[in-house]
């Protein structure tokens, strides 16, 4: 299926946990602050952030604390865990290893 | 991650979820608040339910949902519900009670921890009629084996019909004295056994000592039926045999004793005070007959301070050491010849095994088919349901539902049924056990005497079934709701395409479990009125016998104080006559004998044939008639001539057919002494240890003849019978039978009447009768209803046919052949598989059957007819409103 947003398949969660690296953030700030860092060029979905996120819980990655936002509405805060941190490592380090061999063969050719 | 977590987070979620969704929302709430356009923000509600479905509680929901749906539809039709629900019951009920039979008597008899690894000590002894295991050994062999060196905890009890077992006299401070069964052990034996008392304490060393202050320990029977389970029980004194004795513990209750053929003991009483506690009376014997003299085997310096004689050893072993005592035993000398045999594969009576599995199978096929009946019972019943609900299920499946998501819904409906019958079966196994209890399996266990299953057993046992009977009773519905027509139904509305040929399976089915149930229950009935009606040989009104206790003296009594209490009780009023003497059909025969010689020449017969030690006046009261020559009288003095009355079947054996037996003689040779017996009388065969001892041949030795010998052997076994003719019941006559026997210093317990006695008999007829009479109903109310639902089914499928050719002019007997037609296959096709099942099976029942074969026409022939007519009365109805269509009226439907 096409995706709009314009992510590479099964990244969503390693940039959900990359953003969390600098601290608890809500669900739309965490959407924000992907489409920021990318300087637009990615946006995340409400409908594939909220599963993505109820999976991270599920999985223990992210643990969740009520907090209040900047428009005074009670959400959630999303925090790293630790199991959260190596997951990322994990991740990332399988990201890059990929991403170096298809631009290898993008290259080559 | 770990997965332990990860289902620890998603349960944190379902219980929280409320709170955790309502976050969700305002969370994502404030997102599209956020946001510069709220309206590019989704459907919240539907982005909810995929945060919510992403922990995986999916099924969870549906299932609830199905769960209430369900719950509605059965609410709505409440006659359809508890008929379900009382079916299943009764069918869950009595597989329970069944399996949970199984489960004492073969599976878990011994309900101690790893019983596998208790064993005790056999050795076979051979006899005429074959090898037989001997468990029992005497205390002076007990002692030997104590100094085994193979590392075993040995435990010691006296046997159950050792004389001091027997002597167990109870007064549990009413004043009244009774006679319970008991056992002496040593103070290891439950430690060894892994029993720990449910109240109070065990055993400890110092309570197994001669001089010791007597203690004792209930069993659960005893503490229920004696002291009707007192929970401050323990402390208490009570009196054995007028000694003062302090019960410290009582037993579990699924602890019934290490020998089920006995009664269950109800006390347990420390070895070593036996010789205090045991009121064994008469004087001391050596527990085989003989007087006890001071030598000889098993009367060394224990057993003349113990009277208890023999013993069984009980050892738990580990799983090395079984192999180590065997060898260990077959170089220490006495017992060689012994084995190391599983204490659970000796609980049984001996060659009763055989029976006991054949009369249990019977009951658990009676059962399994009751549970099958009422299964395709309800199956109709749910296909039906689901038949009405067709349009409802084919919209549903027009709107998109999955095929399996419907099924699910009909299954659910099936398995809450299901478990309301557990349920309801759950709460009725009590009232089931407590019917079953009164009765006695073959081999003379009586079923009350069985160990309890254990309450997670139990539970395991009902869910199994309602896991079985869900799964059975929703195939059949589930099927349709599958169906990939149903699709196709909203098109062709009214017709619909034919579920017909699974009903009339399950009819059919039904209708062949009716036959086979029919016919085992009338087998079982005429059975049973033939036991009862049985010539017995003698005559069974008006007689009344009683456990004769011998008095407590360590004198020696001789056989004229039985005959001068039998003398008193004959004066009393509505007495006629009055013996003391072995009651047929109860005690049986006092010896057997296999060494005979009829005439000098030797009898060559391979069964020990009876003896039976009588008195004046025994055939009289037993109303037993002499067919030659005359009674036992007194003439025949202790020192005279002996002398010997023979009955039929005997003199046919000894002598030539055509020979007077009278004034011949028979010589009966016993512990190396020989006596030769002239014959003065010969008497009517009489069914003399169970109903169907047609000929066997019996021996009346003249009971004041054998006096000194007798008087060992009466001490021995501690007690006698006395029969009275009496023209008054049992219970009228009890309490004067009574003070004439204390007065002669005996004591009277269990006065009762022959017809109580062949009552215990004929128990496990009486069981099947119960039981089988009970499922043959029930199996013929369910055909009846199956069979009534199924011919329903046709006539309101063919109303609009029916209607059309009744219009055109058919006749009402063309109307009815059609709808038998459609509708008798199942019934004919049935009756014919249930009786080649039931003839075929018929020969399981036959070891049980008094006068009848199980492979029995008649029989066969009344359970044909009778569900034949059944299914054809349940037919009737439906048929007669087919018949009652209004052309007219069906026609303009639509």
């Amino acid at each position: 299926m096409p995706r709009e947003d314009g992510l590479p398949p099964g990244t969503l969660v390693m940039l959900v946990l990359r953003v969390l690296t600098a601290g608890p953030l809500h669900g739309y700030a965490i959407a924000q602050r992907i489409a920021q860092l990318s300087s637009q060029e990615l946006s995340v979905e409400e409908g594939s952030l909220y599963p993505a996120l109820q999976k991270l819980l599920i999985k223990g990655w992210v643990k969740a604390a009520p907090a209040v936002s900047a428009t005074g509405r009670p959400v959630r805060e999303y925090r790293l865990t630790a199991a959260g941190r190596k997951q990322l490592e994990h991740e990332q380090d399988n990201y890059r290893r990929t991403s170096r061999a298809i631009d290898a063969i993008l290259e080559s050719a | 991650m770990s997965r332990p977590g990860e289902w620890f987070r998603r349960l944190g979620y379902l219980l929280t979820r409320r709170r955790v969704d309502e976050a969700l929302r305002q969370e994502m709430e404030a997102h599209r608040e956020m946001l510069d356009e709220p309206a590019r923000f989704g459907n919240a509600r539907r982005l909810r339910e995929d945060a919510h479905d992403a922990w995986g509680w999916r099924w969870l929901d549906d299932l609830s949902r199905d769960v209430r749906f369900a719950l509605r539809t059965l609410r709505r039709s409440p006659g359809f519900t508890i008929a379900a629900v009382s079916t299943l019951a009764l069918a869950i009920g009595a597989n329970l009670a069944i399996f949970t039979l199984i489960d004492r008597v073969v599976l878990h008899p011994l309900a101690v921890p790893d019983p596998a690894h208790l064993v005790t000590f056999q050795r076979t002894i051979q006899l005429r009629a074959g090898p037989r295991p001997q468990l029992w050994m005497t205390w002076e062999d007990a002692k030997d084996l104590r100094t085994l060196r193979t590392p075993v905890s040995l435990a010691l009890s006296s046997t159950s019909n050792d004389r001091a077992s027997r002597a167990i006299a109870l007064d549990t401070g009413s004043g009244d004295t009774l006679s319970v069964p008991g056992r002496f052990i040593s103070a290891n034996f439950f430690r060894v056994l892994g029993l720990r008392p449910a109240l109070g304490r065990d055993f400890v060393d110092a309570d197994d000592q001669l001089t010791a202050s007597a203690v004792a320990i209930l069993s659960d029977r005893g503490w229920r039926t004696r002291f009707a389970a007192d929970a401050s029980i323990v402390g208490r004194t009570i009196r054995v045999n007028n000694v003062l004795v302090l019960i410290v513990g009582v037993l579990p209750t699924t602890f019934a004793g290490i020998d089920l053929g006995a009664p269950t003991p109800e006390i347990y009483l420390p070895l070593m005070t036996a010789s205090r506690l045991a009121d064994i009376g008469g004087a001391q014997t050596d527990g085989r007959g003989r007087p006890w003299t001071g030598s000889g085997p098993g009367s060394g310096l224990v057993s003349s301070i113990s009277p208890v004689v023999n013993v069984m050893g009980i050892a738990r072993v580990t799983a090395g050491t079984t192999a180590r005592l065997q060898a260990e035993l077959s170089t220490h000398g006495p017992f060689a010849n012994w084995t190391v045999v599983r204490v659970a594969d000796t609980m049984l009576p001996f060659g009763s095994w055989p029976e006991i599995r054949q009369f249990v199978g019977l009951l658990a096929t009676a059962v399994a088919l009751t549970l099958l009946i009422g299964c395709a019972n309800l199956a109709g019943l749910l296909l039906a349901r689901a038949e009405a609900r067709r349009t409802e299920l084919s919209v549903r499946a027009a709107l998109g539902a999955s095929r399996t998501r419907l099924a699910r819904q009909v299954a659910v409906e099936a398995a809450l049924l299901a478990a309301a019958g557990g349920a309801a079966a759950w709460m009725l196994d009590r009232g089931l056990g407590r019917m079953l209890a009164p009765f006695v399996l073959p081999g003379g266990i009586p079923i009350s005497a069985l160990p309890a299953t254990s309450l997670p057993r139990l539970f395991g046992i009902t869910l199994g079934l309602v896991v079985l009977v869900a799964a059975i009773i929703a195939i059949a519905p589930a099927t349709l709701a599958m169906s990939r027509r149903l699709s196709l139904d909203l098109k062709r509305r009214g017709g619909g395409s034919s579920r017909l040929g699974l009903a009339r399976g399950l009819v059919g089915v039904q209708v062949a479990i009716g036959v086979v149930l029919t016919f085992s229950a009338s087998l079982f009935i005429q059975s049973l009125s033939n036991a009862l009606a049985t010539d017995v040989g003698f005559q069974r009104d008006g007689l009344v016998s009683a456990t004769l206790a011998m008095p407590r003296t360590n004198q020696m009594f001789g056989s004229e104080a039985l005959d001068a209490l039998a003398a008193k009780i004959r004066e009393l009023p509505d007495v006629s006559a009055a013996s003391v003497g072995p009651l047929p059909l109860v005690q049986g025969s006092d010896f057997t004998y296999t060494d005979l010689r009829a005439d000098g020449a030797r009898v060559d017969s391979t069964a020990p044939i009876d003896v039976v030690y009588a008195a004046a006046d025994y055939f009289t009261t037993l109303g037993q008639p002499l067919v030659r020559g005359r009674d036992f009288d007194d003439r025949d003095r202790p020192n005279g001539r002996p002398v010997m009355i023979v009955n039929d079947a005997a003199a046919r054996l000894l002598w030539s057919t055509g020979t007077d037996p009278l004034e011949h003689h028979v010589t009966i040779s016993r512990v190396g002494r020989s006596t030769d017996y002239a014959v003065i009388g010969v008497t009517q065969d009489v069914r003399l240890k169970t109903l169907r001892d047609a000929n066997r041949p019996v021996l009346y030795l003249c009971r004041p003849q054998h006096a000194v010998y007798l008087s060992g052997f009466m001490a021995g076994a501690g007690q006698a019978s006395l029969i009275v003719r009496t023209s008054r019941d049992a219970s009228a006559i009890a309490s004067s039978l009574r003070a004439t026997a204390s007065a002669a210093g005996f004591s009277l317990t269990d006065v009762t009447t022959i017809s109580q006695a062949i009552d215990t008999l004929v128990m496990p007829q009486r069981l099947g009768r119960a039981l089988l009479t009970l499922l043959g109903v029930t199996a013929i109310v369910l055909t009846v209803v199956g069979m009534y639902g199924l011919v329903a089914a046709v006539v309101a499928r063919q109303k609009k046919e029916i209607g059309i050719r009744m219009a055109l002019g058919a006749k009402p007997r063309a109307i009815v052949r059609s709808v038998l037609t459609k509708t008798s296959a199942p019934l004919l096709t049935g009756i014919a598989a249930g009786a080649a099942f039931a003839w075929w099976g018929g020969h399981l029942a036959d070891r049980f059957m008094y006068g009848i074969r199980g492979a029995n026409p008649v029989t066969m022939t009344i359970a044909i007819v009778l569900v034949a007519s059944a299914g054809l009365a349940a037919a009737w109805l439906p048929t007669r409103r087919a018949l009652r269509v209004n052309p007219i009226e069906t026609l303009r439907v639509d």
